[in-house]
């Protein structure tokens, strides 16, 4: 066992069984689902940039998001959490409620200028009158829009504005003014704008059961990222998400439909930290073959790889670190060393060589991603190890940290090591038991992530004990590497509790870590897929009731 | 009647509390253009518009990579501001302008352990705040408010925030936009969008006739009333948090904002101009100009009394995105000039001639602070320009791009806030590199514009608390 100094606040999902793997720790698991503790919420979370867009898409059953003179602004983003726009930190600022209010203009405009969308959404019925066809869209779209049924009184409140909407709109027809004014009013509604969620009737356990509707809306936002269809909301009136087992169902039904991609895509692009891609920029000098859109290119890579382990091969975090199938263009071929026809448009099905690649870790875009222009970067890789795979707090260096010096003979690996791990100095405490076993069994891929055997004139040295599990556990190489961390418990825990947070929109807490122990461990041990790990949180207590306020005064 | 200030003396109107509520006298411009305003020029709110550049400036240094940089940014003498003091460095480009700069030499900051040199410059540049956890690299906030919000927490009408504007690329280092923040860990989202900015401040956009404004603002009303009454029943729901709370507070305030701001437009033309930009960009042509149209609007949001505080800030954190042109060539991006290398580290090969190329950068920064200083001296008063009234301030994270280092932080202010700073001099704060001075310089520029602590007559609560002396710094007082 190591015990380590450079931890840092604990910060992220880490998912240490407390034996000093280098920062705080969680529960072991163990304690019985309905035990699990629930941590208090906020009852009204705003809609995210990329809800909102999708939301909007969805509710005039759009092919495509709205085109807006000028997009909503970026959502803010919060110290330490890795998805956009932590929950609390959702606010309407003016900013903010300015562009609110222009894109739903905006987009009611170009609703009511395209008849097959008011058809979607307030067909007409040979006979029926306008204000009888106002009404039947009132009682059908509003609900969507709100994502629970109306009340009388709203349903009144936007029937007296339809009526206004031809004074409002005088150069178009009445029900075309109505329409447009009611869209208006509703696309700037709270009711719209943010996840409400009103249950309050507290249970013998002293948790708040969500309703089928706040159920509903909390599912779609995790698995699709936009609005629940009209199918979910019918489950939701009917009952079916009073249960688990309904939950379940529905759950299973939306990861097959493809508006999970999205979402699930998403998930993967910031628990990979694909936006460090676009920091690839291998020196011409030394790369002069390589795309200088490898970038984009190693983007592609991922987001193919990972649309395959979870929707076509239902893996799961084993087969994330593990699996040799991937997908290659031209480019990549190149760098993998494939043979057979490749074309620079096209991505092909490619199985990697054993004994060089084994799952994400080895593949061009995080290698590329963690490099320098010219060299591997073992410090950048051994810290994404330890950080967000392994929910490890590792600090940032002071700063001021002086450059690697010039190499002198030595090895990419000897100039790091001997950089960092000189006796007596603060770099060692981190990097000597910590990142750089991490990192150095990446030596065998270069900048670009091409596989190699020589670092120049040397032999590359792939050799580390790196911790797993809060234990220093000697690798040959990077394959060796991959295969302990997909049997790591650290890791699945970790993964776990990315999901958690994607899902709860806002950093694990205490409370969380129970939850994430115990899927954690199941992942482990019982191999279960992306799918089954998100159908798992999706079914929680925790992301079916809410916790009580304590005091009015928190959270 | 004077009051005084560590000996100095200040115009009376400026310790008015409240004055918020006092507005030029221009409730409806008709353009950018250069026009006179009327009377009421004594009862104009001073000002602050901040403009952020990253990654130091090309000043004397020795850095490992190209060895001893000459000066290329500093006035060769403190004192007096003429053209033979600036010739060569930088600041040449704003000689038009030298009698109105007051150009502060060692502003400071605390190297705070923000475990990365531009999450420390750029999130403490106008909080003077230390990180909300300390060693989170990329992933730092901030410990407390910054100045912009400050200023417009405490002077703005109806609790308006400040302006915050962006021109850069989307992303990037701590997540692009981190200059502003109203507290600690909360930062603000940026407006890329000169047009979008404009538009929120006038509350309607394209250019109809008054008759169609007014048709569209009682549509709007009707709306808004319809979505304030279900805000407010929300407000009543019980079990609600102090965070939902606030949250459904600010999004009233905000409504309300969005209707007190009309009246304040520009000309179609420039409408046109502002609907005809891009709103993110890496090219360095773009990214300047998108800065010059965010001061365009800072400028108008300032004459109209719809603000007193802008932030504008150029780049990300690191400004690495922001490909610049000089001579006809595109730059590697700026942060890599800044570093003198090909890497965002300080690893991948020496870019020859950098430090010029940097120099040539800040050059560009220059520029587009003329011509923020243009757009503003273009409001005339019988007494002065607009650019007199308030204060302009051109700041940078790092005093210089290798070292990253947290010392001598360029800081170039232009008005004297109507004749409180002094102008006309490069002063060089005392007390050396060890002197904290960075956040006195923040405290002289609120107490300037008017913000107060207390009952005192001046301000020295803005950073971090833990700075041992963080009062106005006298010798920029006129």
């Amino acid at each position: 066992m190591v015990a380590l100094a450079c931890g840092g606040e604990d910060s992220g999902p880490l998912p240490s069984d407390g034996q000093g793997s280098g920062g705080s720790a969680m529960g072991t698991g163990g304690g019985a689902p309905d035990e699990q503790p629930i941590a208090q919420a906020g009852r009204v979370r705003r809609l995210r940039k990329s809800e909102w867009t999708r939301s909007v898409r969805d509710l005039f059953f759009a092919e495509s998001p709205f085109e807006l003179s000028s997009p909503l602004p970026d959502d803010p983003k919060t110290e330490g959490y890795i998805f956009d726009g932590q929950a609390e930190q959702l606010n309407v600022d003016p900013t903010l409620w300015a562009a609110y209010q222009r894109s739903a203009q905006e987009v009611a405009r170009q609703v009511t200028e395209r008849p097959e969308l008011i058809e979607g959404i307030a067909p007409y019925k040979a006979g029926q009158d306008a204000s009888e066809r106002a009404k039947e869209f009132l009682v059908s779209w509003l609900p969507r829009a709100f994502r629970r049924p109306i009340s009388r009184a709203e349903l009144e409140k936007y029937a007296r504005l339809f009526e206004t909407g031809s004074v409002s709109y005088p150069e178009v027809p009445p029900f075309e003014g109505g329409l447009r004014l009611v869209i208006e009013a509703a696309l700037q509604s709270p009711h719209f704008l943010y996840r409400i969620e009103v249950s309050t009737e507290v249970e013998e356990d002293g948790l708040i059961p969500l309703d089928g509707f706040e159920r509903a809306t909390r599912l779609s936002y995790l698995l699709w990222g936009t609005t629940p269809d009209e199918t979910l909301l019918a489950a939701a009136d009917a009952g079916k998400l009073d249960d688990e087992e309904g939950v379940r169902a529905e759950a299973e039904r939306m990861l097959d439909d493809p508006r999970a991609q999205e979402s699930i895509q998403f998930f993967f692009e910031r628990a990979l930290d694909t936006e460090r891609y676009l920091r690839i920029s291998p020196s011409p000098t030394f790369y002069p073959d390589v795309s200088k859109d490898l970038p984009t290119i190693a983007l592609e890579e991922t987001r193919h790889f990972t649309f395959d382990i979870v929707f076509q091969a239902g893996g799961g975090v084993y087969d994330l670190l593990t699996s040799r199938r991937t997908f290659a263009n031209a480019s990549l071929a190149k760098i993998y060393g494939l043979s057979g026809d490749f074309a620079e448009d096209r991505f092909k099905l490619v199985e990697l060589e054993p004994g060089e690649r084994s799952g994400f870790l080895t593949q061009v875009g995080f290698l590329a991603s963690h490099a320098t222009s010219v060299n591997p970067d073992p410090i950048h890789r051994g810290v994404f190890v330890g950080k967000q795979l392994s929910c490890l707090d590792i600090q940032a260096p002071p700063a001021n940290v002086p450059p690697l010096p010039d190499p002198e003979g030595k090895s990419n690996r000897e100039l790091v090591a001997a950089h960092t791990e000189a006796p007596d100095t603060i770099c060692r405490e981190c990097h000597a038991e910590l990142i750089n076993p991490f990192g150095f069994p990446f030596e065998s891929y270069d900048a670009v992530g091409a596989y190699r055997t020589m670092d120049g004139p040397h032999e590359v040295d792939t050799k580390a004990a790196p911790l797993i599990d809060g234990v220093p556990t000697p690798v040959s190489d990077a394959i060796e590497f991959a295969e302990r961390l997909a049997g790591s418990r650290d890791v699945h825990r970790c993964m776990v509790g990315r999901i958690i947070e994607f899902a709860q929109g806002r950093k694990l807490l205490p409370e969380d870590k129970e939850l994430a122990s115990q899927i954690g461990e199941a992942s482990l041990s019982e191999g279960l897929s992306f799918r089954e790990l998100f159908v798992k949180i999706a079914t929680s207590r925790a992301f079916l009731y809410r916790a009580p306020l304590a005091s009015k005064e928190s959270p | 009647m004077n009051r005084t200030f560590f000996g100095k003396r200040v115009p009376r109107r400026l310790f008015l509390r409240g004055v918020g509520g006092v507005t030029l006298a221009l409730p409806i411009l008709e353009g950018l253009r250069p026009r006179r305003a009327d009377a009421q020029a004594e009862t104009t709110p001073s000002y602050a518009i901040f403009f952020r550049q990253a990654d130091g400036v090309a000043s004397a240094q020795v850095a490992q990579e190209l060895g001893q940089e000459p000066e290329r940014f500093w006035p060769r003498e403190p004192g007096a501001l003429d053209a033979a003091n600036v010739e060569g460095r930088a600041l040449d480009e704003l000689t038009e302008f030298l009698p109105k700069l007051l150009v502060v030499g060692n502003a400071n900051m605390e190297d705070f352990n923000f475990g990365d040199g531009h999450a420390r410059g750029a999130l403490q540049l106008l909080t003077g705040w230390g990180p909300h956890v300390a060693g989170a690299g990329g992933d730092s906030e901030a410990g407390g408010e910054s100045l912009d919000h400050r200023i417009a927490r405490e002077l703005n009408r109806d609790g308006i925030e400040s302006l915050y504007l962006y021109a850069g690329g989307r992303g990037g280092w701590l997540g692009g936009p981190c200059i502003s923040h109203r507290g600690r860990n909360s930062r603000r989202t940026a407006e890329p969008s000169p047009l979008v900015a404009y538009q929120t401040m006038v509350g309607l956009s394209g250019s109809p006739d008054s008759e169609t404004i007014a048709m569209i603002r009682a549509r709007n009303k009707s709306v808004n009333d319809l979505v304030r009454e279900e805000l407010q029943d929300l407000l009543a729901m019980s079990d609600l948090s102090q965070g939902d709370r606030q949250r459904l507070d600010l999004h009233l305030s905000s409504i309300r904002d969005l209707e007190v701001n009309a009246g304040c437009r520009t000309t179609a033309e420039i409408e046109a101009e502002l609907a005809d930009t891009k709103t993110s960009s890496t090219d360095g042509d773009v990214v300047q100009k998108l800065a010059r149209l965010h001061m365009d609007v800072a400028a108008l949001a300032v004459a109209c009394g719809y603000t007193r505080s802008v932030a504008i800030q150029v780049g990300d954190g690191n400004d690495g995105q922001t490909r610049y042109w000089v001579d006809g060539s595109l730059l590697e991006n700026y942060h890599f000039i800044s570093h003198r290398r090909l890497s965002h580290d300080a690893s991948g090969a020496i870019i020859e001639g950098s430090d010029l190329l940097h120099h040539k950068i800040d050059r560009q920064f220059g520029q587009s602070f003329k011509h923020l200083l243009s757009r503003l001296s273009a409001y005339e008063f019988e007494d002065g320009t607009l650019l007199d009234k308030g204060l302009s301030c051109w700041m940078n994270d790092l005093g210089n791009g290798p070292g990253h280092s947290p010392s001598n932080c360029p800081v170039v202010i232009a008005g004297s806030a109507g004749g409180v700073l002094k102008n006309g001099e490069y002063v060089v704060l005392e007390g050396g590199r060890r002197a904290r001075t960075h956040v006195r310089v923040l405290n002289t520029i609120a107490t300037a514009v008017g913000c107060r602590t207390g009952d005192q007559d001046y301000c020295d609560d803005v950073g971090d608390t833990r700075f041992e002396d963080r009062s106005p710094l006298p010798e920029l007082f006129a």
